[in-house]
């Protein structure tokens, strides 16, 4: 198998599996870091897609847009992590579980 | 094309196993351990497929830098109760049977994307002969620098807009205050103090090697200003501290300069014959480096204050100081 198949193939299965790490596990912060995940998993699939090239040099415009890609998806992690540290500080909660519990127990909160 | 060697194989059948190991593992603490090893070894796939600009980026950005905020946040709700880690793993499909359905319907969507993947072309040239016949016109010898700076200019811009952005919405949720880790660590580490002392010099130099370098080899100036990020951070760490509150002018400038800088050249070098973004070809390298240096300092000031919001260094002591939110906690 050639070195893009094989890491395109790789990269899709680590898409999946953060995606339903995303969906399985509840608490916020796992649940970011499958995004990331998933994220990896389509970065992976484009570098590899950039070496199909018959020359040595691969491609490089999927190349900059990863680098692209990295950069906006920490911005965007860090932003969840502040409102999700934000939605702790203020109510003390760390998945919709908890805030689905407590909304039970209390219907007026 | 190149045939993948069984150390492809082995590779690829690692970060697979250990994305799982990671999503899996019933602590969160391990978890982003992992995380931050996912993300090493994503990079070394990386250098395996010839992206040693894109191993670079995800080495300090995407696994270093992502962990940090992940342990930051993972602190901050930590040392507010310790009952956090029974509700860690369960959410409404985690019991068996909906768990079971479900891990099968997302394998056959896993199936049905690899099934898609074989289907395309064996070889594929993209843009790259495109990339290779502008190069001369590009004033910078990395293929790499010279799409994301010239050729892709508006994209670069854009990225560094939405850093800004992340800042601003990071400022509008909490109350900004200077920044200081002392009450998180109450005892000073020696060790740490000895080690900062050492390598912050090395780091410093490190950062505008890889500035320069990102002309003509790897780097640049997202690699440059995230290890200069992690400078500061480390200091953070050890006990500096540092006002990154938007009161402070030279602050504003700071995380204002890269954007800025990149908006006003892309203006300057429109001409009659030239549109926006469109360098003159003879003083494209220095224009690159001036707006790849003022980047970097705003990089490095950016992704320090987003550590600082997501570890909740940000959040003032006193929650009744604060505009938004309530007091319930």
């Amino acid at each position: 198998m050639s070195l893009a198949f094989l890491y395109g193939t790789t990269g899709m299965i680590i898409f999946v599996l953060g995606f339903r790490g995303l969906i399985v596990y509840a608490h916020f912060i796992r649940k970011v870091m499958a995004i990331n995940v998933m994220g990896s998993g389509i970065f992976m699939f484009l570098i590899a897609m950039a070496h199909r090239t018959p020359t040595d040099a691969p491609d490089p415009v999927p190349h900059a847009m990863v680098l692209t890609g990295i950069v906006v998806s920490v911005s965007a992690t860090a932003f969840i992590l502040a409102l999700i540290v934000r939605l702790y500080n203020v109510t003390g909660h760390t998945s919709f579980e908890e805030i689905a519990a407590q909304t039970k127990e209390a219907p007026d909160v | 094309m190149t045939t993948a060697t069984a150390f492809d194989y082995l590779l690829a059948v690692v970060l697979i196993f250990l994305t799982w190991m990671m999503l899996r593992s019933r602590d969160l603490f391990t978890s982003i351990v992992l995380f931050i090893l996912l993300g090493m070894l994503i990079s070394l796939a990386w250098v395996e497929l010839q992206a040693p600009d894109v191993a670079l980026v995800e080495a300090v950005i995407g696994s270093a830098l992502t962990g940090v905020l992940f342990l930051g946040s993972l602190g901050y709700i930590e040392s507010g109760s310790g009952r956090q880690r029974a509700s860690d793993r369960s959410s409404f499909l985690s019991r068996q049977p909906r768990e079971l359905i479900f891990t099968f319907l997302v394998s056959m969507f896993g199936g049905i994307l690899c099934w898609t993947i074989f289907q395309l072309d064996q070889t594929f040239t993209g843009l790259s002969a495109h990339v290779a016949g502008e190069m001369s016109h590009s004033g910078v010898k990395n293929s790499v620098t010279a799409v994301i700076l010239n050729f892709r200019g508006y994209d670069t811009l854009l990225e560094i807009g939405v850093l800004l952005l992340v800042v601003f919405a990071i400022f509008a949720l909490h109350a900004t205050q200077p920044i200081s880790l002392n009450r998180a660590l109450p005892k000073k580490s020696r060790v740490l103090a000895v080690f900062l002392y050492l390598l912050t010099p090395v780091m410093v130099l490190m950062a505008f090697y890889l500035l320069w370098a990102g002309g003509h080899a790897p780097g640049g100036a997202f690699q440059a200003g995230a290890m200069l990020a992690g400078v500061i951070i480390l200091m953070l760490v050890g006990g500096t501290t540092v006002d990154l509150s938007a009161r402070n002018a030279l602050m504003r400038i700071i995380y204002i300069a890269g954007f800025a800088g990149f908006l006003l050249v892309g203006i300057l070098v429109v001409q009659n014959q030239r549109n926006f973004l469109q360098y003159p070809v003879e003083s494209a390298k220095h224009l690159i480096l001036a707006i790849e240096g003022l980047a970097t300092i705003s990089i490095a000031a950016t992704l320090v204050t987003l550590f600082a919001g997501c570890a909740g260094f940000l959040i003032p002591d006193h929650p009744e100081d604060c505009e938004i939110g309530g007091t319930s906690t």
